[in-house]
């Protein structure tokens, strides 16, 4: 009895570990299905000689993909350089949330292999004297991380700005930094531009129905974002004048081109529906993408023969169940056109050929499901 | 129509060849000008820099010279004129704006480039400029008379000179930090640049470097590393977002700074034999004249 | 007729109202040079890293130098080209050329920042340096005129030694010291008169390579591969204008006669000198097309242009005419002219056609440099007419016939 209860302990351990394996990311990199030579110059690479090619980020997507802002450390306290100054706090998790709007974590996190998030002390010698000059050494990595977007931000290169002059505060003290979070970034449901166009000058942009109804990815227009993007009124007034045709016209180079009315107006624009051009979505197409439907072939005007989209629909092999109605026995051999006269879908169906009166929509030929 | 310094160059070396008979070669008493393979060099990365000046008080620092606070440093007002390499500032910064983002403008570290072929070593009269083995270009201030002939050579009017001295007025310019660099240091500038947009090592690593960051990020440098050919190679080299001539570093070709005149000096003096030939030639017309005088006299 | 001149001092009154206008001016440059060095060269005069050397190295030396040209030219002819009609314009050409070398070095000692260091490239080589070459050359030189001058010394004191009280017994030993030094100068001078046109040749060629380092700094105008030949051809075409330009002032100065039939034959050389002189500065202005750069209306192009047209064509169309060089006055424009234009390309060459890659203003030489520069030449013209007073260097016609002895012919290689 024993000795069963420890075998089934064993059992499951093992299991447990193997489905815990198989469920998380691997642990160490090399585990990955990747290509060594992708980012490694040698055929084996060490901890201490990574023989490292500078590879492009794109290569190391998947430690955003991995790891959320959720999951990282909230304060980092970078002291291993405080000589002339007291360590700086890092809030961390703060800046995660940021990067959200730009690269994720791959923004400082750069050139580091899927998996394991490595802190930048791991590749970047904190000596001066650097025995390896492809990279900077570790006050250089902090400082061009940070200050690439503070300077932009802030436009002040003071040592002041991050580090404490040494002594003049505890750094043991960190609740200034704590629990700080960047407010979640809301999405705007409308924006109304003001244009300089001269008869019509009001541009409404509908955001939310931009990325929930037609699918538009947020990285879609919104690439490297900076904070001072956000943050700067000013310069986000310019960048919103310079860019919106840019940001538009993937999408909209038609009427950018030659159709200014199709969103420049002269006051404020209802938003759209899909009744306004004559069909309203009922049901199982009123819950999908505009791409499902007009996508790049099929763009614009679609017409509303069903056959127009679901080309593999004939009599036979069309499953009328997917309407929401089931057809019953003595119907589900019918021809098509028998009731959809003409086979015309979008009108009511006729049940006059064989029933009296009006059978439908009183009486149905089958099941609603 | 402007005559191009390579044509130059050319004509000037074939006059100061055709002059000698000889190809011009080093002469004895040259002083030392060592092209170390191994020498070293610092590649300055202008887009990383953020114009906080950390290098002009570290070279202060590093170099005698009174720093003031490091408060003081923070004061961007200087840049609202371009600076020079002074008596009392061997590097500066100067800053420059940016077209492409307003809001990072750019900032160029200024200092001596220490030429593989420098000019003022050549045109030093009493040899007291040198290009050391580790790539700096240092003088000796016990020779230098203050002739300043290395400032008017200089082609990128680096060196400073102590005009208010009345007594042992000195040649001032980077030293690459040559005190702390031969015993395996390196420069003060280097070491504190918080960004570290200064790379020092070797040159030719320095050098593939510049090229692999240029071949990684093809819009952020334009395709030029500055220094790497111009007067013959420098020490001291920049990678840029935009063209050098708008940083205030002058167009040079790849011809060595001090080519054609080395090349004329050398030729005049191939081993005396030319001023002796002269002297020889002088000498024969006086005799043959004196002769034929005398002859008038005796008739 | 040169049979009948002999080299004697001349005896008037030393002090004019131009002479005392020129102490005055030797004095006020004696202030600025208390103030160069007692507080550095920056007190006085307008240098700065941009423009490291004004008009003491633009003016005082590379002019200097050309100016002083007389010296070897003359030499050359009287002596290695026995053209003996010209012995009595010798001497005042050494003195000028030794004076004016003696300035030269005066200029390099207010110029460098340290003076007292002068001696440092006798033993510190760097046959790199143009300006090595140059210094060596010129010290090489001003030495080998001071030789040259040994035997006006002894001339002049040769029988004459008559020191007083406790030095009077000296008197004797002195006497034979100079004695033989007159005779073995008389054997070696021909030695110095050659070795001195060796290193004028040296030395004049080499200013011209002296800009040649400041490369793309310098207009290309003025910076052309063949600066060493065209300085060398404008120092040989400058001496004898200036041997005539000073014969025709010493003369008028001192109420003397004025050797018009000499000066004339001297001014037949400057004509062909000046236009070897010109043939080469315009065929390199061909070669090079720099002429392009004459279009552009600015300070360069005017300087240029009036150096070429003022200093060159226009003396050196005078020179081919005969009126001129029969009149005293138009001779002596043309003279000057021919200074100026070889002064101008010195100073263009070092001061205007010099642009430092950073300077936020022009240079332009202050109050103490000017002063100084000023100084020195009116040092320089006092010392000459010290010197002519004291020493036998201005030939003079004599009014006995019997004079022709050894001493008359002093300086004649026989």
């Amino acid at each position: 009895m024993k000795l069963y209860r420890k075998l089934l302990l064993v059992i499951v351990i093992i299991s447990s570990t193997s489905l815990w394996s198989q469920s998380k990311i691997q642990k160490y990199h090399y585990q990955m299905p990747l290509n060594c030579s992708e980012c490694h110059s040698c055929d084996k690479p060490t901890h201490k000689d990574p023989c490292l090619i500078v590879c492009p980020d794109f290569k190391r997507e998947g430690l955003t993909l991995q790891n959320t802002a959720e999951e990282a450390p909230e304060l980092i306290t970078i002291d291993k350089l405080a000589r002339v100054y007291e360590p700086s706090i890092f809030t961390h998790k703060l800046h995660a949330e940021m990067s959200e709007m730009s690269g994720g974590c791959i923004t400082c996190h750069h050139y580091n292999p899927p998996g394991k998030v490595l802190a930048c002390i791991e590749c970047h010698e904190p000596s001066k004297k650097r025995t390896d000059i492809s990279k900077p050494g570790l006050t250089g990595a902090y400082h061009q991380q940070c200050l690439s977007c503070h300077r932009e931000w802030s436009h002040k290169t003071n040592c002041t700005v991050c580090h404490a002059e040494k002594g003049s505060v505890h750094t043991s003290d960190k609740s200034e930094f704590a629990g700080k979070s960047h407010s979640r970034i809301e999405m705007p449901k409308k924006l109304v531009y003001q244009t300089e166009e001269e008869d019509n000058p009001v541009v409404t942009f509908f955001h939310t129905a931009h990325v929930e109804v037609y699918g538009t990815k947020c990285t879609d227009c919104h690439q490297d974002e900076s904070c001072s993007r956000c943050h700067d009124m000013v310069k986000k007034q310019e960048i919103a004048e310079k860019e919106s045709h840019e940001n538009c016209i993937k999408c909209h180079e038609k009427e950018i081109d030659n159709k200014c009315e199709r969103c420049h107006d002269s006051k404020e624009r209802p938003p759209f529906t899909h009744e306004r051009v004559g069909w309203k979505l009922k049901k199982y197409h009123a819950t999908q993408n505009c791409q499902v439907c007009h996508n790049e072939t099929k763009s614009a005007k679609l017409s509303k023969k069903c056959a127009t989209c679901h080309k593999n629909w004939e009599s036979g092999s069309f499953d009328h169940g997917t309407t929401g109605l089931v057809l019953d026995d003595e119907h589900i051999d019918l021809d098509c056109s028998d009731c959809h006269i003409n086979s015309n879908f979008g009108k009511k169906p006729s049940c006059d050929d064989c029933h009296e009166d009006n059978f439908y929509p009183k009486m149905k030929p089958g099941e609603l499901k | 129509m402007k005559q191009s310094r390579r044509d130059f160059f050319k004509t000037a070396g074939l006059i100061g060849a055709g002059a000698s008979g000889l190809n011009p070669e080093k002469a004895k008493a040259a002083p030392v000008n060592i092209i170390s393979d191994d020498r070293m060099g610092v590649l300055i990365d202008t887009t990383v820099c953020i114009g906080c000046r950390r290098c002009e008080y570290a070279c202060k620092g590093a170099h005698d010279i009174p720093q003031g606070s490091l408060q003081d440093y923070d004061d961007r007002s200087v840049f609202e004129k371009l600076r020079r390499p002074e008596i009392d500032a061997l590097t500066v910064v100067n800053e420059f704006t940016n077209s492409k983002d307003p809001d990072t403008p750019i900032d160029v570290k200024v200092q001596c480039m220490h030429c593989d072929y420098p000019a003022c070593v050549s045109a030093c009269i009493v040899g007291a400029i040198s290009k050391q083995e580790n790539g700096s270009v240092i003088w000796d201030t016990d020779k230098c008379i203050g002739c300043r002939y290395c400032m008017i050579a200089c082609p990128f009017q680096v060196p400073a000179f102590e005009y208010n001295k009345a007594l042992q007025p000195d040649i001032v310019k980077c030293d690459f930090c040559f005190d702390r660099t031969k015993d395996g240091g390196i420069p003060a500038c280097v070491e504190i640049c918080p960004m570290e947009a200064l790379t020092y090592g070797k040159r030719f690593e320095l050098v593939k470097l510049a090229h692999k960051k240029i071949a990684n990020n093809p819009d952020k440098y334009i395709d030029h590393v500055y220094g790497e050919t111009e007067v013959g190679g420098t020490s001291w080299m920049y990678l840029a977002s935009k063209d050098f001539k708008e940083l205030a570093l002058p167009e040079h070709s790849d011809e060595p700074a001090p080519g054609a005149s080395e090349a004329l000096q050398h030729g005049i003096f191939k081993y005396f034999i030319p001023p002796a030939s002269l002297f020889a030639l002088l000498g024969g017309i006086m005799w043959l004249g004196k002769n034929k005088n005398e002859s008038e006299l005796g008739e | 007729m040169h049979s009948l001149m002999k080299a004697m001092p001349i005896k008037r009154n030393f002090f004019t109202p131009l002479t005392i206008l020129m102490f005055i001016l030797i004095i006020n440059g004696l202030v600025f040079a208390f103030f160069r060095f007692t507080s550095g060269i920056g007190s006085i005069a307008n240098l700065n890293n941009q423009f490291p050397w004004g008009i003491w190295i633009g003016i005082d030396v590379a002019a200097g130098v050309a100016l002083a040209a007389g010296g070897f030219t003359t030499a050359a002819l009287a002596y290695i080209f026995h053209k003996d009609e010209f012995h009595d314009i010798v001497r005042p050409a050494l003195l000028t050329a030794m004076l004016g070398y003696t300035f030269v070095g005066l200029g390099v000692i207010f110029d460098i920042g340290r003076s007292y260091y002068i001696y440092h490239p006798m033993y510190m080589w760097n046959g790199n340096s143009v300006m090595f070459e140059v210094g060596l050359c010129v010290f090489a030189y001003v030495t080998t005129l001071y030789i040259e001058f040994i035997p006006i010394i002894t001339e002049r004191f040769i029988g004459r030694v008559n020191l007083r009280g406790i030095f009077s017994r000296f008197n004797k030993v002195i006497e034979t010291v100079i004695r033989n030094l007159d005779r073995i100068m008389d054997k070696a001078l021909f030695f110095f008169i050659i070795l001195g046109v060796v290193l004028s040749c040296l030395h004049q060629s080499s200013l011209g390579t002296l800009m040649m380092i400041a490369g793309t700094k310098i207009h290309p105008l003025w910076q052309t591969p063949i600066a060493p030949l065209l300085y060398l051809l404008s120092a040989i075409a400058v001496g004898f204008p200036m041997v005539i330009m000073e014969s025709l002032i010493s003369s008028r100065s001192f109420s003397l006669k004025t050797e018009m039939n000499l000066l004339s034959k001297l001014g037949r050389f400057v004509g062909p000198l000046l236009a070897i002189y010109l043939a080469f500065k315009l065929g390199d202005m061909a070669i090079r097309e720099t002429f392009v750069y004459l279009n552009e209306f600015n300070l360069v192009s005017v300087m240029y242009t009036i150096e070429v047209v003022f200093g060159i064509i226009i003396p050196l169309r005078m020179f081919l005419w005969d009126k001129v060089l029969k009149s005293p006055f138009w001779v002596f424009v043309a003279s000057n002219l021919v200074i100026f234009g070889v002064l101008l390309n010195r100073f263009n060459n070092f001061i205007i056609a010099y642009t430092p890659l950073y300077a936020d203003k022009p240079y332009w030489p202050s109050i103490g440099e000017i002063s100084v520069t000023i100084g020195f030449i009116s040092l320089e013209i006092l010392l000459y007419r010290m010197l002519v007073m004291i020493f036998p260097v201005i030939s003079q016609p004599i009014k006995t016939s019997t004079a022709k002895t050894k001493i008359a012919l002093k300086g004649v290689i026989r």
